[in-house]
């Protein structure tokens, strides 16, 4: 039996609809709670009826699981692609294994949430911002938030400080030292 | 197309699974250890020491599980909200592992190492919590309290109820950052 047939047997078998999406929905509630001992410690059968009652609750919501199978391919994605480029970097000599710090992990997580909110859209584009009041709501507002946000950087680059941790002067500096430690230079 | 597991889940929500036996188990077992944590019932005396009264507490939560089902409008908020805040969850947890890719291998502590970035996360999942929550109660002509809370600030946007929240809001920040930056100066002088 080809490779195929087992996953179309799999997946008629309702396994992706109901079996993953309850098994993913489980472990993370169960560990979460192990992990926080939100109940108190050594609870783990109350921590486990807990994440099988919500395991459960969102098998049967059936939007809610395919938005999940919708958004964690997409997720999954990224991070072939984020370690498809650390691997890229790593060609370059970059330390890789020391992470990154400072702003370059800032816009990692920029990328991050931007690819999150990507992968929560319905369509696969990025031409979704949100439900359609808060659409017309940007498309009318767009100016003047646009002023208040140069107007923000500008402020937080001016009131900042040389040599201070505050404010955004010294950003670009940061940037460089930061790209510097990653590809094990010194900066100073 | 109807799934053998499709069926199972079918047959259980023809049987009251969804909408009796796991909101009563959730709210039962919340309460029971709640209850246990906090010991609000009291204690037992015992060879071992003090251990919380279970009869009491299981007793206690076993009404309020059953009164939890018996509302029906509870019951569909608490049907309609969870999932969401799971699915919060699960997005939570992928941003960690973005974020996870770009860091040196060690246990991953966002809230000692990055005090801000831990701060905005916890206000954007209260506020997706609170949204979640808002968006599953409904009124009598079936809005939910999201809903009419978004149509009175659209339309309200340039009253004078909502710029005066605004600038109570933007006041009370202006206050709170320029006293905290005095009293970092006094502290570092």
């Amino acid at each position: 039996m080809a490779v195929q047939d087992i996953l179309y047997q799999l997946q008629s078998s309702g396994l992706y609809e109901i079996a993953l999406p309850f098994l993913l929905v489980f472990t993370i509630t169960f560990a979460i709670l192990e992990k926080t001992n939100i109940f108190g410690q050594d609870k783990s059968k109350i921590n486990a009826v807990v994440a099988i009652v919500l395991g459960l609750l969102i098998i049967n919501q059936f939007e809610i699981v395919d938005r999940l199978n919708l958004f964690l391919p997409k997720i999954s994605l990224f991070i072939v692609v984020a370690v498809m480029f650390l691997i890229l970097l790593g060609v370059f000599g970059a330390r890789v294994e020391n992470g990154f710090s400072g702003v370059l992990l800032g816009l990692a997580a920029v990328a991050s949430l931007v690819v999150v909110y990507w992968a929560l859209t319905p369509y696969v584009g990025l031409d979704y911002y949100g439900p359609s009041w808060l659409e017309s709501w940007l498309y009318d507002n767009a100016g003047t938030l646009l002023f208040l946000i140069i107007a923000g950087i500008i402020i937080w680059a001016v009131v900042s400080k040389p040599g201070s941790n505050r404010g955004g002067g010294d950003w670009f500096t940061k940037l460089g030292k930061n790209i510097d430690k990653s590809f094990g230079r010194d900066s100073n | 197309m109807v799934t053998p597991l499709g069926k199972a889940i079918e047959f259980f929500r023809d049987f009251g699974l969804f909408d009796v036996v796991l909101p009563f188990l959730l709210v039962f077992t919340i309460i029971f250890a709640i209850l246990e944590k906090t010991r609000v019932l009291g204690t037992v005396k015992t060879k071992d020491g003090e251990i919380p009264n279970k009869n009491l507490n299981s007793m206690v939560a076993f009404v309020v599980g059953l009164l939890t089902v018996a509302t029906a409008n509870v019951v569909r908020t608490l049907n309609e909200s969870l999932p969401n805040i799971v699915l919060l969850t699960v997005v939570g947890v992928s941003f960690l592992i973005m974020i996870g890719v770009f860091m040196k291998t060690e246990e991953f502590d966002f809230k000692a190492k990055h005090p801000r970035l831990y701060l905005t996360f916890i206000v954007l999942m209260f506020i997706g919590v609170i949204a979640i929550f808002l968006n599953s109660i409904y009124d009598a002509d079936g809005n939910s309290w999201l809903e009419i809370a978004l149509f009175f600030i659209t339309t309200e946007w340039s009253g004078a109820a909502f710029t005066s929240i605004i600038f109570l809001i933007v006041a009370v920040l202006a206050i709170y950052w320029i006293t905290r930056s005095t009293k970092e100066k006094k502290e570092s002088g």
